[in-house]
């Protein structure tokens, strides 16, 4: 414990450089704006401002890279909540309840529960982090494509609690959503997938631009202009952005169990604050007395789902600090720049450049603190977004979508999906099928498929192979139980009332 | 009110843009560690150069096929990183991500400027792989003028330690007496790692399993959580675990052995004619005049020489070799056929 | 002819029996097989899902003409399924919406993309809505201006290459 305080305090004091805490703090500002823009996430904004650590400090290097992920992770969720397009993938989950949440006027309420819930469970993490670190990590190298796979599942029967009123069109969204994912070059063998020579839909096609026409360009054209938002100034003011007491004791532990999922998923290498925030969702869904109620505008629904996107990224920095093993795509990219900066992750790094990697733990503290003023401070600016006229924001917005599904690849193919998209969205809004269950699968598909395959190989064809082994296995049942639990205990409820 | 929020909204931007400004200009940022050695040779050659031939006047577009963060990107960015601190061209080279199809989308945009001389991109071995798989509508020898060869990237065969496996005789052995059972973990299906798994394959006869994974970082989290046996990864990117012992290296795909592992032995040492290693260098569009390509190369001869280069070769476990636009070609006709014999067998196998 | 739901719903359905079953043809076309040397192929998991979606599509059809008959049944006259899917209003977002994106992704290769986002913001605010062509202009202006400062500045996204040269 003594060696840990005093490698804590080294880390701080590298912080008490004020050069260094205004990159920490123009690393979570960038990483607030970049995650709100709709299309671009914490990767992009990690890639993009990489060239500005070139000859940094270290240390000051990683801070700023790290600021931006959890910022980027804050950020999505402001307009997921206030227009109901997510800012990245992992902001998905809040769309379900914080914009129905802006819908009836609580938008102060729903913004200012996502910081909370972002900043807390981050600084929780962060703790665990510190503690935890090298231990936890070597169990998560125990998740082979098996244990992969059937986290895939358990991910995908969340789906069974999106449906809505009608099954039918959940799962027809989800199982196209599932083909989406497949097309593209196949990963085994190689072979164009529903392809037809067309390169730009070799990578398949990539699921922000999806998300950003089936929920953004969608919503731009099914807005009625005569919203009439009574947000009242006093859901505004700044008491009004601490939940109540009552919020508070129903809100708290969702955050504390998405936290501990979230940064537990966080670090399993390959799996990231989106698939976190999926699970952090609908296990909330399941265990609140609400549940029912969620989507239609629950403060538990935006809770959940924060919390667990904030405490992925923590999470995936464990293996890529400790075991040089990246755990998401923006760990791996910010992974490249600490080599660049000459750091090396791994074992040792904690040995050998304990100065970098503890800064870096002190560094995330203070940029929760900053995240958590700006999201308070800057939430009355967030919100006057929405008192803009219709044309005049959906215009705005629609531009922001175009040039940021550019932004992505460079490519203006990507804008043509997200235009797609955006008709394919509308013709679901009308006919009122579902859009999340779709997105999910999107984002699940592929690796479920990937896994599947990779763990099939190497168990020599056996699928019972891959089903038994004890990781997998019981992560199964759990799934079979979330998704066939509640009906059985219906009937069982029945039966025993009956008698 | 609004007028308020106009101004605190204005603020924001202008310390957003006042942070970017600050810190953008990449070649003066670094206060840090500035080369204070200006490489002495460079001035001379710059000036022969611009007094013979031609010399570029725009600014030029430096291509990269894949995404920000990946191997292609730091030999690029690196590349252009040399040229600008050092102020050995005349013009800005602005390197640029074309991600996709795996290489294909940024080739093709290339492709589509059609006669330039300010445009070109980075080689790897998907250049070769995703043509000669007809997954590509461009030729590699009529669609493409070849520039410089930079660096070489050598394979490392390893083995996860609980194997027991201490030299890669051991490893064959235990192949041979069990058909089928090692699995061999590398990126994609027709990359340069499934490439070295079919030729031990073939040449040592035995018969490892190949699993695709999305990324090298994938491949590593698989061997090291015990779920592949070997794999095929990059010195660099084991780095660590090779020192601690998690993973076993048992031979190098290089010609000679690499620095930083004076004890793995070479394929060609332990009897197997396996030299192959993934290429990187600069191409152009096809029909780019040869002063261009002159001018080009020299450049990029110059940059191979520069201190800061044999340390980034160095540091990210590089061979340092380089041809210049005449002797790529000859190389480049030389690595088709490779590759061409390489994506035979791996259609065989398959 | 009123286009109610009830209606849309059945056409939902049917297309996705049909889009289900190309999704299977275009497999058998591509020659992707269902299975190779006894793991799954390239074709598994498409054709899995192509017989999912029809599957779902078929559900589609027998759910809502059971949801029909529960409302005939309880005498419901105006039941969700007779609402009316055209909506003047939407159809004229949906046209102009994707029309003016569409418009973006044609005219950048000649005026640039952030022209044509100008205009196209210009253009919305117009067609959609009330305010005054100055107003219009300068809101695209500052927009457009503020979007260069966002991605090109700062994050330094290479845009698109046009005649105009921006």
């Amino acid at each position: 414990m003594e060696t840990l305080l005093h490698n804590l305090a080294l880390g701080f004091s590298v912080l008490a450089n004020p050069i260094v805490l205004l990159y920490a703090f123009g690393g979570v500002l960038s990483g607030v704006i970049i995650g709100a823009l709709p299309g671009l996430g914490p990767s992009v904004g990690i890639a993009v401002l990489l060239p500005l650590t070139y000859g940094m400090d270290p240390s000051a290097g990683i801070i700023l890279l790290a600021g931006i992920y959890y910022g980027a992770m804050y950020g999505g969720s402001i307009t997921a909540i206030l227009i109901n397009t997510p800012g990245d993938s992992a902001a998905v989950m809040t769309t379900l309840d914080g914009y129905p949440l802006t819908l009836k006027g609580q938008a102060g309420k729903a913004l200012g529960m996502a910081a909370y819930s972002s900043v807390m469970g981050g600084t929780v993490s962060v703790v665990a982090f510190m503690l935890f670190a090298p231990i936890i990590a070597s169990y998560a190298l125990a998740f082979g494509s098996s244990e992969y796979f059937a986290l895939m599942v358990l991910g995908l029967t969340s789906i069974a609690g999106m449906t809505g009123d009608s099954p039918s069109k959940g799962f027809l969204a989800a199982f196209i959503g599932l083909f989406i994912s497949l097309i593209g070059l196949d990963l085994v063998t190689g072979v164009q997938r529903y392809v037809f020579g067309n390169v730009h839909l070799f990578s398949g096609i990539d699921f922000i631009p999806v998300a950003m026409g089936l929920f953004g360009i969608a919503e731009i054209i099914t807005d009625k202009g005569d919203m009439k938002l009574d947000i009242d100034k006093e859901s505004l003011k700044f008491r009004n952005l601490f939940p109540n007491k009552q919020e508070w004791k129903e809100c708290l532990p969702h955050i504390g169990r998405g936290t501990g999922l979230g940064f537990f998923v966080g670090m399993l290498p390959g799996a990231g604050a989106t698939i976190a925030s999926f699970l952090s969702y609908s296990m909330a869904k399941k265990i609140s007395k609400r549940g029912d109620e969620f989507g239609t505008g629950v403060l538990e629904g935006v809770a959940a789902p924060e919390s667990a996107n904030n405490a992925a990224s923590m999470g995936a920095m464990v293996p890529m600090l400790t075991l040089g093993v990246p755990g998401s795509g923006s760990t791996a990219i910010m992974m490249g720049a600490l080599m660049m900066l000459g750091i090396t992750p791994g074992p040792s790094l904690f040995m050998k450049e304990a100065e970098v990697a503890w800064s870096l733990v002190a560094s995330m503290y203070i940029g929760n603190v900053f995240l958590l003023f700006l999201g308070i401070l800057g939430l009355p600016i967030f919100v006057r977004v929405l008192k803009v006229k219709a044309p005049i924001l959906n215009s705005v917005v629609l531009a922001f979508i175009l040039i940021g599904a550019y932004a992505l690849e460079n490519s203006m193919f990507t804008v043509g999906i997200t235009i797609f998209f955006g008709v394919i969205g509308y013709f679901m809004k009308k006919l009122k099928v579902p859009a999340a269950p779709m997105i999910l699968a999107i984002v699940l598909g592929y690796l479920t498929e990937s896994n599947l395959r990779q763990a099939l190989i190497i168990a020599d064809g056996s699928f019972i192979g891959v089903i038994t082994k004890p990781i997998s296995a019981v992560i199964l049942v759990i799934a079979l139980i979330m998704a066939f639990g509640s009906p059985i205990m219906e009937m069982i409820k029945k039966k025993v009332a009956a008698q | 009110m609004k007028i308020r929020m106009m101004k605190l909204l204005a603020l924001m931007l202008v310390s957003m843009f006042i942070f970017t400004a600050c810190s953008s200009p990449e070649p003066e940022a670094p206060a840090v560690e500035e080369p204070a050695e200006e490489p002495t040779e460079e001035p001379a050659a710059e000036e022969e150069v611009a007094v013979e031939g031609w010399v570029p006047t725009e600014d030029v577009e430096f291509i990269i096929p894949f995404g920000a963060g990946g191997g292609s990107d730091v030999f690029a960015r690196k590349i252009v990183e040399i040229i600008s601190r050092n102020n050995m061209a005349p013009v800005n080279f602005v390197a640029t991500n074309k991600p996709g199809g795996s290489g294909v989308v940024g080739y093709t945009y290339m492709n589509g400027k059609g006669e330039s001389n300010y445009i070109m991109a980075t080689t790897s071995s998907s250049f070769y792989s995703q043509p000669l798989t007809g997954n590509s509508p461009l030729s590699i020898t009529e669609d493409f003028e070849f520039v410089a060869h930079m660096a070489k990237d050598p394979s490392l065969f390893a083995a996860n330690a609980d194997l027991g496996f201490t030299t890669l005789e051991e490893m064959v052995e235990y192949a041979k007496a069990n058909p089928g059972d090692l699995k061999y973990g590398g990126t994609g299906n027709v990359s340069d790692d499934a490439i070295l798994m079919y030729m031990v394959n073939e040449l040592a006869g035995i018969e490892l399993v190949y699993v695709p994974y999305d990324s090298g970082a994938d491949v590593l989290a698989a061997i090291l959580g015990g779920h592949i046996d070997v794999c095929a990864i990059s010195p660099s990117e084991g780095g660590e675990h090779l020192e601690t012992g998690a993973l076993v290296p048992l031979a190098v795909s290089s010609d000679d052995r690499v620095a930083i592992l004076p004890d793995v032995p070479t394929f060609t040492e332990l009897g197997f004619d396996i030299t192959h290693q993934q290429s990187r260098g600069v191409v152009m569009n096809g029909g780019t005049p040869v002063e261009v390509l002159d001018y080009y190369s020299d450049l990029f001869q110059q940059v191979s020489e520069t201190e800061e280069w044999q340390t980034f070769l160095s540091e990210n476990v590089m061979g340092d070799v380089f041809y210049d636009n005449e002797e790529y070609v000859d190389f480049n006709a030389d690595l088709t056929e490779k590759y061409i014999k390489f994506m035979d067998m791996i259609e065989r196998n398959q | 002819m009123k286009l109610t739901l009830k209606r849309g719903n059945n056409i939902l359905g049917m297309t996705g029996i049909v889009g289900g079953m190309i999704i299977i043809a275009l497999a058998l076309y591509q020659e992707l097989p269902f299975m190779k040397k006894e793991l799954p192929g390239s074709g598994f998991f498409p054709i899995l899902c192509g017989i999912a979606i029809a599957g779902c599509g078929l559900l589609i059809l027998i759910e809502n003409k059971y949801k029909a008959k529960k409302a005939l049944e309880e005498g419901v006259e105006d039941s969700e399924l007779d609402e009316d899917l055209v909506n003047k209003i939407e159809i004229r977002n949906f046209v102009y919406t994707i029309g003016i994106s569409i418009f973006v992704v044609m005219a950048t290769p000649f005026i640039g993309i952030l022209l044509s986002i100008g205009i196209s913001i210009v253009a919305m605010i117009k067609i959609l809505g009330r305010e005054s062509i100055t107003k219009a202009i300068i809101i695209g202006a500052v927009t457009t201006f503020i979007l260069f400062l966002i991605f090109s500045v700062f994050l330094g996204v290479p845009l698109p290459s046009s005649y105009i040269g921006i």
